[in-house]
């Protein structure tokens, strides 16, 4: 429960991170995992308040699918958003 | 499926360390080195968690899965706020 509320913060510290990246540097990638990791703070919130008991549970499982996309969806659109100047 | 998604979750988390691993070495940036192994790790959490469903039921791996995602998260944060790019 600890260690889930340490991740929880961690993650929301990172995601605060990343905004402020943002903020000087309008580079849309770091939104894009300021969400994701904003997302990842509150999913383990919710599991250690739950009581930590089956992270097998559809939510739980949905909020890491999410997580990983909105990583994977922020690199994709880093990489085809628009063409790399040579 | 739950071990399907862990299992896709852990794939993801390898494809992203060896994303950062390259920018890594592209860019020579240090923060991107945390970045990298804060993803390996992240992996590494998901591959112990597909594990502790479909291999080892009885043990109880939750200590190893929640230190390895609390390094992580750890490894970055250090990486963020201690490297200048």
């Amino acid at each position: 429960m600890f260690m889930l509320g340490m991740i929880s913060m961690g993650s929301a510290v990172v995601a605060l991170l990343f905004l402020r990246f943002w903020r000087i540097s309008h580079e849309r990638l770091f939104l894009w995992f300021a969400a994701a990791f904003l997302l990842e703070a509150m999913n383990r919130a919710v599991f250690a308040w739950q009581g930590a008991g089956d992270e097998a549970a559809l939510p739980y499982l949905l909020a890491r699918i999410l997580f990983f996309l909105l990583i994977i969806g922020g690199v994709a659109d880093k990489n085809l958003g628009k063409p790399a100047p040579r | 499926m739950t071990s399907l998604v862990y299992g896709l979750c852990a794939g993801a988390a390898l494809a992203c360390a060896w994303l950062l691993a390259l920018g890594a070495r592209r860019s020579r940036s240090r923060m991107l080195v945390w970045s990298a192994v804060c993803f390996a790790l992240l992996a590494a959490a998901n591959i112990v968690l597909v594990l502790d469903f479909l291999v080892f039921p009885g043990i109880a791996l939750w200590p190893v899965r929640t230190g390895l995602s609390l390094l992580a998260v750890g490894s970055l944060i250090y990486g963020l706020v201690m490297e200048e790019r």
